[in-house]
């Protein structure tokens, strides 16, 4: 069901108005129709203004869907929603909330009637804040006229997850790549690895749970 | 007793419904942003020389234009201190917010910079923090959002949560810091909260009561403003929790994390 969104959302940014675009198509008549009077003694408004006066978009909100490796749980599907702050070029601070449902252990299927978590403990939901450094910024061309922001960057994080009736204490580490498609919206790809400490299977053990989604997400 | 983020998360609401909300949020904000619009454009001219103007907001996006003395500059709006900017020609790209030091507004003053730390006090804003720590020999992680609406005061609600092997405490509190020093770049503070306490012991055999708890705390810590708009901040707390039987209990926390101010 989860997956069947997958789709609609990578697809949703495309169908948005890329008001930005249209920048780069009127650029030769704006230097031939220039007065250059008019852009020595430029008239502006007589008013104060500070910096605080311009508008910020320095917040990201977005969903996400993907696949969550559950270590001995098998590879589910996963939904969440983001929040990002970005406070310079370099570096951004992200919180997630993400869900998902375990499957089974191959020790379950294997044994038919045996249970080791009841549905409840098999819902996987996590919520984590990070901090994200853009490692390579940079401009990506589609064609000749049309160029994205984008940014390749590695995040570091903790949180908890709670999965197996049990609230776990979890480090989170990916790396994620973000387009631009206009000033508005970004498309991004993210994989990350939830590491925390679980005892379900007799011993207590670290288990690494692998996260690969794509998602859009909106600047405000 | 289910703690705030149970409610959220246990309750009926799919994870699906998220996703639809927030898919409905796509729609609707593009039409709010172009709805507000008609505000009259920011506008400065250029003093200095000459301003670069870069095709991306970044240091390494290179610079394909150059702004000349005295012409204008519209300001549209700022992204992680870069500012994008149209100017006569309607050339469209990006500045850094520092280059805004190099212009002057239609009343021919300097745009006032927004301070965000221990420079002098432009004004409130906001500080949400990120804290990991020890309480009573537990882990403990935290999240809050503050205001800060003097240079000395600042108004936080947190909540924390310790998950242990013998239980699991989750914790809501208000607290009003006070910073003594505001304009040091390592800065004390002192703070007093109240809030409920939550207290799920964890046991197998026996199922004790959950316990919910009002309580007291008194703490200080110490802001230290590394970049503009971010602080490394470390605090600790001693807490007074209130509970039924006549007999207060004592908890002591430290925490050591960060805060963000927009």
């Amino acid at each position: 069901m989860e997956t069947r969104f997958l789709p609609a959302v990578l697809i949703l940014p495309l169908l948005l108005p890329t008001a930005a675009m249209a920048e780069t198509a009127d650029d030769t008549s704006a230097v031939r129709d220039a007065d250059p009077e008019s852009v020595l003694d430029p008239q502006i408004e007589r008013r104060r203004i500070k910096e605080a006066d311009i508008d910020s978009e320095n917040f990201e909100a977005g969903v996400y869907a993907g696949i969550l490796s559950i270590e001995d749980f098998g590879a589910e599907p996963v939904v969440g929603v983001r929040l990002d702050y970005h406070l310079s070029e370099d570096v951004f601070f992200e919180a997630v909330l993400g869900r998902a449902e375990a499957g089974e252990t191959s020790f379950e299927t294997l044994n038919a009637g045996v249970r080791l978590l009841n549905d409840d403990e098999r819902e996987f939901t996590y919520y984590q804040a990070s901090v994200g450094y853009n490692l390579l910024p940079g401009e990506a061309f589609l064609s000749g006229g049309r160029t994205f922001n984008n940014a390749l960057y590695l995040l570091g994080g903790a949180g908890i997850t709670d999965f197996a009736g049990d609230e776990h204490f979890t480090l989170g580490v990916g790396v994620g790549y973000r387009l631009l498609v206009n000033d508005l919206i970004a498309v991004r790809v993210d994989m990350k690895d939830h590491i925390f400490n679980l005892d379900v299977l007799g011993e207590d053990k670290t288990t690494h749970n692998l996260e690969l989604t794509a998602g859009v997400s909106l600047f405000f | 007793m289910p703690g705030l983020f149970d409610v959220r998360l246990k309750g009926e609401t799919h994870p699906l419904r998220l996703v639809v909300v927030l898919l409905s949020m796509l729609v609707l904000l593009p039409v709010k942003a172009v709805s507000s619009e008609p505000s009259p454009p920011l506008q400065v001219k250029v003093a200095e020389p000459y301003v670069d103007i870069h095709t991306g907001p970044g240091r390494g996006y290179p610079v394909f234009h150059v702004v000349e003395r005295h012409a204008p500059l519209t300001l549209l709006f700022q992204r992680a201190g870069w500012i994008k900017v149209e100017t006569a020609r309607g050339r469209i790209g990006w500045v850094p917010r520092k280059a805004l030091l190099s212009t002057l507004d239609g009343s021919g003053e300097t745009p006032e910079l927004q301070n965000l730390g221990h420079e002098d006090f432009t004004g409130g804003h906001w500080q949400a923090s990120v804290l990991a720590g020890e309480l009573e020999g537990v882990t403990s992680l935290a999240v809050g959002l503050g205001y800060r609406f003097t240079e000395n005061l600042t108004a936080e609600a947190m909540f924390t949560q310790a998950s242990g092997n013998f239980s699991n405490t989750k914790l809501i509190d208000f607290n009003l810091q006070h910073q003594l020093f505001p304009r040091w770049r390592i800065s004390p503070y002192t703070m007093l909260g109240t809030g409920r306490a939550s207290i799920e012991p964890r046991a197998t055999l026996v199922r004790p009561e959950d316990r919910d708890e009002t309580l007291a705390f008194a703490g200080a810590g110490v802001k230290a403003y590394l970049a503009r708009g971010f602080v490394l901040r470390g605090e600790y707390r001693s807490y007074v929790l209130f509970t039924e039987e006549n007999d207060n209990r004592n908890l002591e926390e430290w925490k050591l994390g960060f805060s963000l101010l927009f």
